[in-house]
């Protein structure tokens, strides 16, 4: 908005006009709220549009009636069935690879961007993505658009933020503001889109970032709910009834749920593995990937899309245990190949459904074991389990158990139903992080090699590294001068310490001054300086961060480490001190915990 | 460990630590392997119950027991043992006139031709699954996409 209205001023009152408004969101946290705000309100238009598109690409490829969902609508034709998620793979490879030849470098989503990238993300990349995600799932793929909600939402908030050129710790912000946004907008669940923010984007939660992440997951739910009604993913119309007993059962279904999680998580790699070593190629995968999705919805249509229908089927009717099972199966399938096979999207959806089907064949299966044991009368409430399993899974596939307890909070408006999902989720959690240490989305960093576990920021380790703290004025001598050498170049009064190269210029050990000074050494200072020489095979590279450096200074116990150009070479290219590298580490760590908390200390924001 | 490893075991002369590892290696593709069973017994267990024209319906053995029968198949087939074979040979003619039943009695039911090639492809992948997750190479096929690696 502002870009809009300085483009019609002339130069001098355009340049004084965006200082003014960088200067009010970049000092005032007011300003960083409003802004949020208004950000917010974009990305509920846009996930309407995405929205929209999605259910008339539905409409047009399976001939949904208007306004009915795919997997609520019965099955489809059975040519539209087995064809269409076969073109949608050939189309989402081939938008791919032209993606990728015009921007080659993998899209950072927020999750990545926060912790690595100090909240920068491209609003392009978040584009393709989103158009990647909307073919997928318009053509019946196995994935929810959460990934597109999230990506835009995120992408078009950090935008936003770089033109307005906002701090670090304010564009993390932003960036957590814009996936709240999508998120809330999507399942109209204001609490569960601000939660998801703390627990993913931005990986923690502080009364720093409250007011503007509320605010941006408020104006975006608004937003949706004024223009395009306040429809949520499924309507309850019957009460939850939860005894004492229940709860330990729901611990159980945590720990099944997460063994479900897991599985499908781990099921995807394994997909994407198998079709790694058939040597297909690149376009062949989605297609194949497609033929496989129809296959299966040719008998379980329910697994087409995101699966919201088929979960408003799921918790409305009462299914036999056995098609639960089956569908169990199905969708797990589906979905671990659909996003295996490279359709873009997420399992944020499909975990719900797969939550709501396990927890119905869980209850379906406990209560004929009842009735076989001979206690008959103890009724267990299918709609409580199938929420708690609902919860369980998609808590230990997407990594936030908050968002879920709030999401079915906020969905069913049922206190009971949430404190029950809450045993579940807590098990599900925890087991999933002792048994496997990863969410969905850390665990596709994981396979990629990027060593992130979450959003809270750690970019900035990366940033501080040895080629930006060390001293470049290195003062060398050559192996095998003699102490008068030294003593003539360096006197004591001078430089602390030297670097010993060979006849190669290679790192050789560091003397100190000090120690060639030893009034022990005046009688022979003609002997070679070599046998006061320290950390030989000690030393640092530019690239490494202060963390390693400092590993690196404890196990060699030295206070000072030569920083050489690279592994082969050995050329001194400057040194580093503990002492430095400690005071520097502390700084960041301290003006880290300052932006959290939002305190204006030495380092933390003004 | 070479491909002829997963028929035999190891090699004796090899190390402790190698041992184990092949150890370690083979119970995790036969967990996988039993895994993968359950996972197609349920899915054929829903298949069947999906049925709801009778003449559909009248299967020589109870459905449980089909299903069973046809998730304990796989997992054998799927063994990496040299009898996996055995299990293989048990696959693809009951999973076709399974999910052939399975096709032709639902609502709506698929037209003859297309529930035959559904159910043939079915049938072959099931089959084509089991034989490369008991065969599987250990190394990749030259042209393959390589996994990225982790960063140093």
């Amino acid at each position: 908005m502002i870009l809009n209205g300085t483009s019609r001023l002339s130069v001098p009152w355009r340049s004084l006009w965006e200082r003014l408004a960088r200067l009010s969101v970049r000092d005032n946290e007011f300003s960083l709220i409003v802004a949020s705000a208004l950000i917010s309100i974009a990305i509920g238009l846009a996930v309407i549009v995405l929205q929209v598109v999605v259910q008339r690409l539905h409409e047009l490829n399976f001939a949904v009636p208007r306004g009915e969902r795919l997997s609520t609508h019965g099955t489809p034709d059975w040519w539209r069935v087995l064809l269409v998620p076969c073109v949608g793979g050939a189309l989402s490879a081939g938008a791919a690879v032209l993606i990728r030849r015009w921007r080659p470098r993998e899209i950072v989503d927020a999750i990545e961007a926060n912790a690595l990238f100090g909240g920068k993300m491209s609003l392009r990349d978040s584009l393709n993505l989103a158009l990647l995600t909307i073919i997928s799932s318009g053509f019946g793929a196995s994935v929810g658009l959460e990934a597109a909600y999230t990506q835009v939402g995120s992408g078009f908030a950090s935008r936003c933020g770089q033109i307005l050129k906002v701090r670090r710790g304010d564009l993390r912000t932003l960036v957590g503001c814009g996936a709240a946004a999508g998120i809330a907008a999507a399942f109209n669940a204001p609490l569960a889109g601000a939660f998801y923010a703390f627990e993913l984007v931005i990986g923690n939660y502080s009364p720093a970032v409250l007011a503007p992440i509320a605010m941006a997951a408020l104006s975006s739910t608004l937003v949706v709910r004024d223009l395009y009604g306040g429809e949520s993913i499924f309507e309850l119309d019957a009460q939850v009834h939860i005894s004492g007993m229940d709860y330990a059962l729901f611990a159980a279904l945590g720990v099944l749920a997460a063994v479900i999680a897991i599985a499908t998580m781990t099921g995807v790699t394994r997909i994407e593995r198998f079709l790694r070593r058939q040597a297909l190629p690149r376009w062949v995968g989605p297609t194949v990937g497609g033929l496989v999705v129809g296959l299966i919805a040719t008998i379980y249509p329910q697994v087409l899309g995101a699966g919201h229908g088929a979960l408003q089927l799921v918790l409305g009717n009462g299914l036999p245990w056995t098609v639960l099972l089956g569908l169990i199966a199905a969708k797990g399938l589906a979905s671990a190949v659909s996003v295996g096979a490279g359709f873009r999207g997420g399992l944020f959806s499909s975990s719900l459904l797969l939550g709501a089907v396990f927890g119905g064949a869980t209850v379906a299966a406990l209560q004929g074991a009842l009735h076989l044991a001979g206690f008959a009368e103890i009724e267990l409430d299918r709609l409580a389990y199938m929420l708690v399993g609902m919860g369980a899974v998609a808590a230990a596939v997407v990594g936030a158990p908050l968002t879920m307890i709030f999401l079915v909070l906020e969905l069913t408006g049922s206190f009971p139903a949430a404190l029950g999902v809450m045993v579940g989720v807590i098990i599900a959690a925890l087991v999933t992080r002792h048994t496997f240490g990863y969410s969905f989305a850390t665990w596709r960093f994981h396979v990629r090699g990027v060593p992130i576990r979450g959003g809270f920021d750690v970019g900035w380790i990366e940033d501080l590294s040895v080629g930006k703290l060390m001293r470049k004025e290195a003062h060398t001598l050559a192996l095998g001068s003699s102490v008068a050498e030294f003593r003539k170049r360096y006197p004591l009064t001078g430089y602390k310490r030297v670097f010993l190269v060979d006849a190669m210029g290679r790192y050789a050990g560091i003397v100190a001054t000090a120690d060639a000074y030893n009034p022990d050494l005046d009688k022979d200072l003609a002997q070679p300086v070599d046998a006061l020489r320290t950390g030989v095979d000690q030393f640092l590279l530019p690239e490494q961060n202060v963390r390693t450096a400092l590993r690196r200074f404890g196990n060699a116990e030295t206070e000072t480490l030569a920083v050489v150009s690279d592994g082969k070479a050995l050329q001194v290219v400057g040194f580093m001190t503990e002492g430095y590298a400690l005071r520097r580490y502390n700084q960041e760590l301290e003006r880290s915990r300052a932006e959290e908390v939002g305190e204006h200390s030495l380092y933390g924001p003004s | 460990m070479s491909d002829t490893d997963t028929l035999h075991g190891p090699p004796q002369h090899r190390s402790r630590e190698v041992r184990s590892q092949a150890r370690r290696r083979r119970m995790l593709r036969m967990m996988t392997a039993v895994l993968l069973g359950a996972i197609v017994a349920a899915y054929t267990l829903g298949a069947l119950n999906e049925r709801v024209i009778p003449e559909d319906e009248n299967d020589l053995l109870p459905v449980p027991l089909e299903a069973l029968i046809l998730g304990g198949a796989f997992t054998l087939a799927s063994l990496p043992t040299a009898w996996s074979i055995v299990g293989r040979v048990l696959i693809p003619v009951p999973a076709f006139y399974i999910f052939l039943t399975v096709l032709l009695g639902k609502d709506p039911p698929l037209p003859f031709y297309v529930a035959f090639l559904v159910a043939g492809l079915y049938s072959a992948v099931l089959t084509a699954l089991s034989r490369d997750l008991a065969e599987r190479p250990t190394r990749p096929k030259l042209g393959s996409v390589r996994p990225r690696r982790a960063a140093p």
